[in-house]
This record gives C-alpha cells, structure tokens and sequence, in this order.
C-alpha cells in the first residue's frame, strides 16, 4: 500500500491523506472533520472517543444567540442608516 | 511556507463558478435579488424622506425588518452555493440535489456568525473603512462553512478569524473584487442607456419617462446600478474565498505537499 491509492479502493488514487493512520484516501472516503481530513475508520473511532452526541444541546445557546442578534439586526438597521443620514448631511 | 497567488485564487474561482453555474448560481441570484433590491428601496426611501425619515421610524422598521428576512434568505442562497464549490473542490459531483442538503449545526453556525458580522457592519458602516473589511469576514464565514464547524459560540467565531492569516492575499482578493464591483456598475449603467438608445429607435416608442428614470441624477436608479453589479459579483467572490480557504488549508495540514511528492515519486509530476 502507498499513499498513492486509497486505502479502502486500491484502484483509484489518493485525493487525500488521513492525518491520523496517514493512509491514501479517495474523494469518496476522505472527510474533513475541523479543517483536516481523515478516513471513515479514524473519524469513527474519533466519534466515539467524542462522546455521546450532544449537537442539538449545544445548539440551543446559538439559535437563541441567532435570535437575538436577528432582531438586533433588524432594529440597528434603522438606528445605522438614520445616523449615517445625519452624519453625512 | 509559500504565500498564496492572488491570481492563481481568481484563476481558480472564475473555473469553479463556471463550473457550477447551472443552476447554482441562479439560485444564489434568486435569493439575492430580493435583498439587494430591498437594500436599494430601503437607502432610496431614506434619501427621498431625507430630514423627514426620523418621524417615518415605524415603516422604515417595517421594511428593515423585511430585510432581515431576506438576508436569512440570502444566506441560504450562500450556504448552497458555496457547497456546491466545496463539493466540485473536492472532485465530488455538485449537480443533483447534494448541495442542497446542509448539514444543520454548521448552517446555524453560519446563520449565527453572519447575522453577527452584519451586526458589527451595520454599526460601523458609517466610518466606510469598516465595510471591506466586514464584506470580507461575511465571505470568509460563508467559504468555511461546508467545512462543518461544531455548533458553539466562540468556536465559529475563532474559526472566521483564523483563516484571516494571510492578509496580503485577501487584500489583493478585496482590491480585485472592489474593482470589478466598480466595472460591473459601469458596464451595467451603460447597458441600461444603451437600452434606453436602442429603444428611443423604436418607431412610436416614447422614452420620455423612461429617460427621467434611468438617469443618473436618480438615486435610486443608481443604487439597483450597484445592487445589480453586487449581485453579478457576488458568485465570483465567494468562489475566490472557497478556492482561498481549500487551499489554506490544503497547505496547513500538508496535504498537498505530500500528495505532490507521492506523485512525484511515482513519476506523475
């Protein structure tokens, strides 16, 4: 095996290497995971080292967050064009 | 490590939008048209109420609210668009409906860092210095979203920041894209005028009003001028910063330089 071939179809060629076990990758088995690319088996055992999965927890601090900040978005939008009115009459 | 090309980025991003131009970039047009024309309406309405627009704070509420709207729109619009880039980057087929299947963490992740950076533009805009840079932090966060950030609060945040590390590249990318922005105008003013002409050929055909219209002593007909050249910029911009972002990357994990040398032993390069 050389990083030239993918380690799971050892006839197409490596798109990636797996920054983990550092094996040859094809486009179909590489997945990024943080800005670097692993293989199915290191992103799995990297999943279950992680944890239960706790997403949709974690999400719920950052759509009250995106609430928030889009009726923000809506009230400074009037707030910022009036100021910018005056300021450049 | 060497810096990367601005040249070799806008290359690369003008292949890639073409690449996936049927029928992304239509539907990141569908979605923002409506804003950018809102955004025209909305600066037009306030210039035609001039020192009047205060005592119209509940309409101009109303209409920035719709804004707000369409700029959640919008960025689905983006999100789309830039994974159909990332997915063709990475040698996967972006027809089908693929690209439109975002994953949610990240999505929210994006809607939550956008929905900030405009926060931070709309606040400082009236300096002009800011809206560059704010222009450029709204594209960088769109470009790293097929990346699939973990949902957080400050991780997205950092994530945006981090891929800022090359400036002279970006400012070369702001400077290029500042300046086809300003081309774009002309030539789109020019093609209403040149219409304006064809059609004042046209037997029976009063142009009279339209004249008053398309002229450029109208503000709001400059400003859908530059909401229109927005808009034709806009897939070639955010292409330029997914090719940025895939090829940071390529180069801090290494991956590049070790594919380069497999295929240089292998006889390929």
């Amino acid at each position: 095996m050389t990083a030239n071939t993918c380690v799971h179809h050892r006839d197409r060629p490596a798109h990636a290497l797996c920054m983990s076990c550092h094996n040859g990758v094809c486009q179909e088995c590489a997945t990024t995971w943080d800005g670097i690319h692993f293989c199915t088996s290191c992103l799995l055992e990297k999943r279950r080292a992680a944890g239960p999965r706790t997403s949709w927890i974690s999400a719920v601090p950052v759509a009250l967050a995106a609430a928030v900040l889009f009726w923000a978005v809506s009230r400074v939008t009037v707030w910022s064009a009036l100021n910018a009115l005056d300021l450049w009459r | 490590m060497t810096r990367l090309s601005v040249g070799e980025i806008v290359d690369d991003a003008g292949d890639l939008a073409s690449a996936v131009a049927l029928p992304w970039i239509g539907l990141l047009w569908l979605t923002a048209i409506p804003l950018r024309l809102g955004q025209a309406h909305f600066v037009a309405r306030l210039v035609e109420l001039g020192p009047e627009a205060r005592e119209y704070g509940d309409d101009l509420g109303a209409l920035a609210f719709g804004i707000a709207v369409l700029f959640l729109l919008s960025l689905w619009g983006r999100a789309v668009f830039v994974r159909s880039c990332a997915l063709r980057l990475r040698g996967l087929a972006a027809t089908g409906r693929a690209p439109l299947h975002l994953p949610p963490g990240p999505f929210l992740s994006y809607v939550y860092v956008a929905l900030l950076i405009e926060l931070v533009f709309l606040v400082t805009s009236f300096t002009l210095v800011m809206v560059p840079f704010c222009a450029l932090v709204a594209g960088l966060a769109a470009a790293i979203f097929p990346q699939g950030e973990p949902v957080g609060l400050v991780r997205p945040v950092v994530r945006v920041a981090r891929q800022g590390s090359q400036a002279l590249p970006l400012t070369g990318l702001v400077a290029v894209f500042a300046s086809a922005l300003v081309l774009a105008a002309v030539n789109l003013y020019f093609v209403f005028q040149l219409g304006l002409w064809l059609a004042g050929g046209v037997a029976g055909a009063d142009t009279t009003r339209w004249a008053g219209l398309l002229a450029g002593s109208n503000p709001r007909f400059l400003l859908v001028v530059l909401a229109g050249a927005s808009v034709v910029v806009e897939p070639f911009w955010l292409a330029a910063l997914v090719v940025y972002v895939h090829k940071l990357e390529a180069r801090s994990t290494g991956e590049d330089l070790r594919l380069w040398f497999g295929r240089l032993r292998s006889g390929e390069a």
